[in-house]
């Protein structure tokens, strides 16, 4: 799940797959901002059924944080 | 071409889709989009959009309103579109989509009312303004599995999901496709399994499918559309491998023939290869090959054209016969229905710059009176309270438009110079639609010898309403009033804030210099000019 989780965050930013990576922040990601934030929450929810805690949402800062509130452990 | 894209509600990500393939203006605020209409100074205009898509939620149009107010909103939005409406630029207003179930009880058919109400006034505003034409977001978001989300909309007043803003940038492109594209004229149509289902030389002219039932009612409605389309002005002709006798027996004769051999423009019915008819079609018709479309069944028939003829639309025809007649349907808005009127609206533009000066002081009119109509309301608030300060705190980290400096100061840093004494404003604002909470801040830096206003920022919700003027107009006589002479702000340029970048100078300041990396501006508090403003201060309850 992590990896499709991953690979669909990269589609949904339109960079190449691999590119983003757990240890990152999203403040390293140049294509990141909040609007994409939400449209990646939107992605998950759509793609994978993952859902992120609303209240949560805009607060998370990394790509460990977001895997962990949407519940993707492996 | 430049397209605005404009809503009450946030539309950012379309634009961002719509933004990646043409040229479009930057999203800058949203819920405004009468307000950015009606201001003659607004970027839209100063950025040269020639096309504004107008693309409303009528629920959040409506929102918390009985049946006569919300009709009422329903007919200002539309008055005042039509009082903002420039010759020379063309106008998309999409149609009603509904993102919400009802919120709240209505009476049985109150949404249906609305729904009308909103599709009439659109229909008067497109039959009286050629320039002003329907985008049909609603069928385009009615194809996908789950185009709403109530997270995005409670997270950033996103009516879509992800899957909805790709439809909805789809619709925009299509329909900016269509505004653009110069419409065909020919629609040439095939016979056996086009018009009617099997061989006419084979089964004879009643023994083709064509029929009130099942498949034969199938190409009756391919019938239908083709002759609704002749209706709307397209010339339908005839090629078709047949010898001609057995052809024309079966459309004089058979009972359920829709069209008729009047309703052909003109016709090539016999063995020859159909590029070489069409290429006569054409010369008859006194018309390009490049206005034609060519509908047949077959995929080989196809292809000979497509590679013979490069200028003749062929589109992929559907491999059911179920399919067809929607097919059909669609091909009229994908491939002839009219958009702009080049010529006429070049005239119209000419005549618009002659009447430029009087057009733009009736319009500066208009847009005072919707500001006025708004009564907008600030109250100030006390930033020592626990919630205005982390209010504050919030706005100072997540504003990015309207933004002056963009400070991301630490709580230490925003208590330390709370502490100082440094005037803040901090506003909660009002009007008619509803109350925003604490939406605007600004921080004087009074260390120096001359004050400087070093953060201002407000939340996009407010932004073009001169609500800005107001609170600049009130920290500049505060200043004057407590003996100062002059007064600086600072603007820090970043790659959201640029909506600002002239929002000193357009309010009388003087550009003077840099200091750190930001742009200083400079007042002689004597010399401030007038501020237009319609907004009304409230004392704090």
């Amino acid at each position: 799940m992590k990896e499709k989780a991953l690979a669909l965050i990269c589609r949904t930013l339109g960079v190449p797959e691999g590119t983003v990576r757990e240890d990152m922040t999203f403040a390293e990601i140049p294509q990141w901002d909040s609007l994409m934030q939400l449209m990646i929450a939107s992605a998950l929810q759509e793609e994978l059924g993952l859902t992120i805690p609303m209240e949560k949402l805009l607060e998370i800062t990394d790509v460990r944080g977001l895997l962990a509130a949407a519940g993707v452990t492996e | 071409m430049k397209l605005a894209i404009l809503s009450n509600v946030n539309l950012d990500f379309v634009v961002r889709l719509v933004g990646q393939h043409h040229d479009v203006c930057p999203a800058e605020g949203y819920g405004n989009p009468l307000g950015r209409l009606l201001n003659p100074g607004d970027s839209l205009y100063t950025a040269g959009a020639d096309t504004v898509f107008l693309l409303p939620d009528l629920d959040e149009l409506t929102a918390g309103r009985g049946e006569a107010d919300a009709r009422a909103e329903i007919e200002a939005l539309f008055a005042g579109l039509t009082q903002a409406l420039r010759p020379g630029i063309q106008y998309g207003v999409s149609d009603v989509w509904h993102r919400t179930a009802a919120l709240a009880p209505t009476d049985d058919f109150t949404r249906e009312h609305l729904d009308a109400c909103y599709l009439q006034a659109l229909e008067a505003l497109c039959t009286a303004h050629r320039n002003v034409h329907r985008i049909p977001l609603a069928a385009a978001l009615a194809k996908g599995k789950d185009p709403y989300s109530d997270q995005m909309w409670y997270s950033g007043k996103i009516p879509f999901s992800l899957e909805g803003n790709r439809l909805a940038a789809d619709a925009v492109e299509a329909a900016l496709t269509a505004l653009n594209r110069t419409p065909k004229k020919v629609l040439a149509l095939d016979l056996d399994n086009t018009l009617w289902g099997g061989i006419v030389g084979e089964a004879g002219p009643q023994g083709i499918t064509l029929s009130e039932d099942h498949a034969g009612a199938a190409y009756r409605d391919v019938q239908r559309a083709a002759l609704a389309m002749q209706r709307q002005g397209v010339l339908l002709v005839l090629c078709s491998k047949n010898n001609e006798a057995d052809a024309l027996e079966a459309i004089r004769h058979n009972p359920y023939m829709v069209l008729q051999e009047a309703d052909f423009a003109a016709r090539r019915i016999n063995w020859a290869p159909k590029a070489d008819n069409l290429r006569e079609l054409a010369n008859e018709l006194n018309l390009g090959l490049d206005s034609f479309v060519f509908v047949d069944d077959s995929p080989t028939e196809r292809a000979a054209v497509a590679a013979q003829l490069p200028q003749v639309t062929v589109p992929d025809f559907p491999d059911r016969v179920e399919l067809l007649p929607g097919w059909m349907a669609v091909l009229y808005d994908q491939w002839f229905r009219p958009a702009r009127t080049t010529d006429e609206d070049r005239a119209k533009t000419a005549q618009y710059r002659e009447n430029h000066a009087r057009a733009e002081l009736e319009k500066t009119l208009s847009y005072d009176e919707f500001l006025q109509s708004l009564d907008i309301r600030l109250t100030r608030v006390d930033p020592a309270g626990d919630a205005a300060r982390d209010r504050l705190f919030q706005m100072l980290q997540k504003t990015n438009q309207f933004n002056l400096t963009t400070h991301r100061y630490t709580r230490q840093e925003l208590d330390a110079l709370l502490a100082k004494g440094w005037p803040v404003y901090l506003y909660q604002a009002a009007d008619r639609f509803g109350r925003y909470g604490i939406v605007a801040a600004a921080i004087v830096d009074t260390d120096g010898p001359v004050p400087v206003v070093c953060d201002f920022l407000m939340s996009c919700r407010i932004m073009g309403k001169q609500i800005e003027n107001f609170i600049l107009d009130r920290i500049e006589t505060d200043l004057a009033a407590a003996g100062h002479t002059r007064l600086e702000a600072l603007y820090r340029p970043t790659a959201k804030n640029a909506p600002v970048a002239h929002l000193y100078e357009s309010l009388g300041y003087t550009p003077a210099g840099t200091r750190d990396d930001a742009r200083c501006y400079t007042l002689t508090l004597r010399d401030k000019p007038p501020r237009p403003y319609h907004v009304t201060e409230e004392d704090p309850q």
